[in-house]
Parts: C-alpha cells; sequence; structure tokens
C-alpha cells in the first residue's frame, strides 16, 4: 500500500486559510492527507508547534504566510519565516530531514497555488517515507 | 538580569546519556526575560528531546516544569514531588539555579542546558548587552554611570586607552569605547571635572580575586 504521509499546513487566515477554503469549494484535487491548522497570523507560529506536529505523528509540517510586506500585522510572516529556519536546522540536528519543513508565502487570491504547492509538497513527503519519529520503540 | 544562551541540543543530548527518565525544569525569572530557559523554552527542549530519542529507538520519559525561581531554595522545594521517581533533572536556570537544584536534590544528577553568559539587558529584541561583573565595588557614581569595568575592553579605570578610535574600542569596531561614552555623559551631565580625578589602583579583592564571597546581614539573620 502506498505511503501517505500525514501534513500539518499551518496557515494564516488572512491568506492561505482562505486560499485552502475556496480551493477545497472547487474540488479540485486538494489532498485529503493535509491538515490545516489556522494561525490569526503566521507570526503566532511557536516553534513548539511545529515540534509538537512532529510528536504527534505529522510526517511533513507546512507553513503557510502572506507575501512580504502583505502581513496585516506588518511583520507576523517576517518572524514565522525566521522561527522555521531556526526550527529547521534544530530538525536536522535532531536527526529529522528539514526538507519536512516548509514555508511557503501565499496570497488569499491564490487558491491554485496553493493546490500546487500541497500537491507537489506532499509528492516531496512522500519521497521522504515515514517520519522516523513514528518507529515505534 | 542574568543572560544566558541554550547549549547546543547534542550537548545537551550527550549529557542525557542512558539516563531514561528526565524532568526539564524552566526558572520564570531571568532567563525567561533573556529567552533562553522560560516555560516556552522548556516546552520546545522538552519536545526536541522526545523527538530526538524517538528517532534513536530509545524510550525516554521527558517531563517539564517551570518555577518561578531555581535560586530560592523555598520555590525549588516544589519540585520535590514531580523529581522524586526521575533519574536526571535538566535545568534551564543559569548556573545558580543550576547549583541550588543539586543542593536541593543531592542524590540526583543535575545538568545545565544553559551556558550562563552574563550581567546585562536587552539592548533590543534579541540582543543582550553586558552592562556589570559584579566586581562588589561599583564606581558608577564617578563615571556618569557607565561602568569601565564591564563595557571598556580593558576594564580600565583612567581611560581611555590609545586603542580609542572615533568612539570605538580597538578590540572590536563594533564595541563602543566605554571612556568615550563616560566623557560624552559627564559632559552632558556638566560634571567633566570627574574625569579629572585619578582612580586609585582598584581592590579586586571585593571580586572574584577574594575566592567566592558571601554576604551576610545580621539585621536580616534569624
Amino acid at each position: 500500500m502506498d505511503f501517505m504521509p500525514a501534513i500539518v499546513a499551518f496557515c494564516c487566515e488572512n491568506s492561505a486559510f482562505r486560499a485552502a477554503d475556496t480551493a477545497g469549494a472547487k474540488q479540485e484535487g486538494y489532498p485529503s492527507n493535509i491538515k490545516i491548522c489556522r494561525l490569526p497570523c503566521s507570526g503566532k507560529l511557536e516553534i513548539n508547534y511545529i515540534l509538537r506536529a512532529f510528536e504527534e505523528g505529522a510526517d511533513g509540517v507546512f507553513i503557510f504566510a502572506c507575501h512580504p510586506d502583505s502581513c496585516k500585522f506588518l511583520k507576523g510572516n517576517v518572524r514565522a519565516q525566521k522561527r522555521v529556519e531556526h526550527t529547521g536546522a534544530l530538525l536536522e540536528k535532531i536527526g529529522i530531514k528539514k526538507e519536512r519543513l516548509r514555508f511557503f508565502y501565499l496570497s488569499e487570491l491564490e487558491w491554485t497555488k496553493f493546490l500546487d504547492l500541497v500537491q507537489q509538497g506532499n509528492e516531496s513527503i512522500k519521497g521522504l517515507g515515514p517520519c522516523p519519529t513514528k518507529v515505534k520503540v | 538580569m542574568i543572560i544566558a544562551e541554550q547549549k547546543e541540543i547534542s550537548e545537551i543530548i550527550n549529557m542525557v546519556g542512558d539516563h531514561r527518565k528526565i524532568l526539564v525544569i524552566g526558572c520564570d525569572t531571568c532567563v525567561t526575560v533573556c529567552l533562553s530557559g522560560g516555560a516556552k523554552e522548556v516546552a520546545i527542549l522538552a519536545s526536541a528531546l522526545r523527538l530526538a530519542f524517538r528517532v534513536q529507538g530509545k524510550q525516554v520519559e521527558v517531563n517539564e516544569t517551570t518555577i518561578e525561581r531555581q535560586c530560592e531554595i523555598e520555590f525549588v522545594d516544589s519540585l520535590e514531588s514531580m523529581a522524586k521517581d526521575k533519574d536526571l533533572l535538566i535545568s534551564m536556570g543559569c548556573g545558580i539555579g543550576v547549583q541550588t537544584i543539586a543542593e536541593r536534590f543531592f542524590h540526583l544528577p543535575v545538568v545545565p542546558a544553559l551556558n550562563t553568559k552574563f550581567l546585562g539587558l536587552p539592548e533590543k529584541q534579541g540582543v543582550w548587552v553586558e552592562r556589570c561583573q559584579a566586581c562588589g565595588q561599583c564606581v558608577l557614581d564617578k563615571t556618569g554611570g557607565i561602568c569601565p569595568i564591564s563595557r571598556c575592553s580593558k576594564s580600565l579605570l583612567n581611560g581611555p586607552c590609545g586603542g580609542s578610535q572615533n568612539g570605538k574600542c580597538e578590540i572590536n569596531d563594533e564595541i563602543d569605547c566605554a571612556w568615550h561614552l563616560i566623557y560624552e555623559r559627564l559632559k552632558a551631565l556638566n560634571r567633566l571635572e570627574c574625569l579629572e580625578e585619578i582612580m586609585p589602583v582598584k581592590d579586586w579583592s571585593t571580586s572574584r580575586d577574594g575566592g567566592p564571597r558571601k554576604m551576610i546581614r545580621e539585621d536580616m539573620c534569624l
């Protein structure tokens, strides 16, 4: 049976969450294994949210933030990107490939791009196989 | 406040070694403010350790808690119920916190997750700077409120030295010359005459040269 990765997507409610909503309503290939987690701003993303997602069984975590200079709260997207970079480096150090963590900029209108990104991301996580944290001890 | 930074995760994992029941302990005081050992950082470290041990195929139980102050025995006492069944305590407090926990839980190993750096303040978000070396003999009254011990690279008491250039230190041009700052501040206060007073050789016995220090206030002793 094909490996179906569990993916958590943290989406800013001012952009990607709306794009995801539109993409879902259009019913045009939205992968069912993507779990959306709505954030009031990508700046609300905490490092621990990402780590907990992996602890709870995620094989990949995607972060969607508003485009540069488009954050409703001015710099939330910049802060989110910095935290993602920091967390990626931490994941590598503990034996989880940083490619399992992806960061994207998106506007609420780009629902087709959202679909492309999650489909491509889905395939890349499939290629990496199950996250090593899922190994039973 | 005390400024500290987290050790590399690989170093912390090495310190855990073969221990299997761990408690990660944060401190709500200085290290919370300098974003290195508060409840949020404890949650991140505990989560990272759980993930790391899972990747390594080890069964390690990692619990977490944060107390008000690790440098006061009364607060450390509150760890009793959580610590009793653990075989390793990881302190995310400063060096004082680690030692207070070690004294209180004499038969339990305690390891530091942080490197304690200096006494200072946040200059801006994410940047901390040194302001005091706890030398035990404050001269800030003579230097316009700017400490030459901690802020002059040579801790000169009668500066500046010949390496001061355009208000910067010869050690690194990102470091302000403390004596330039002192001059500017005393000038603004119209107290430049303070600089005419030669400060005598400092008695370093009140600093680390006098060995471990102790302060006793008889009026406060019970």
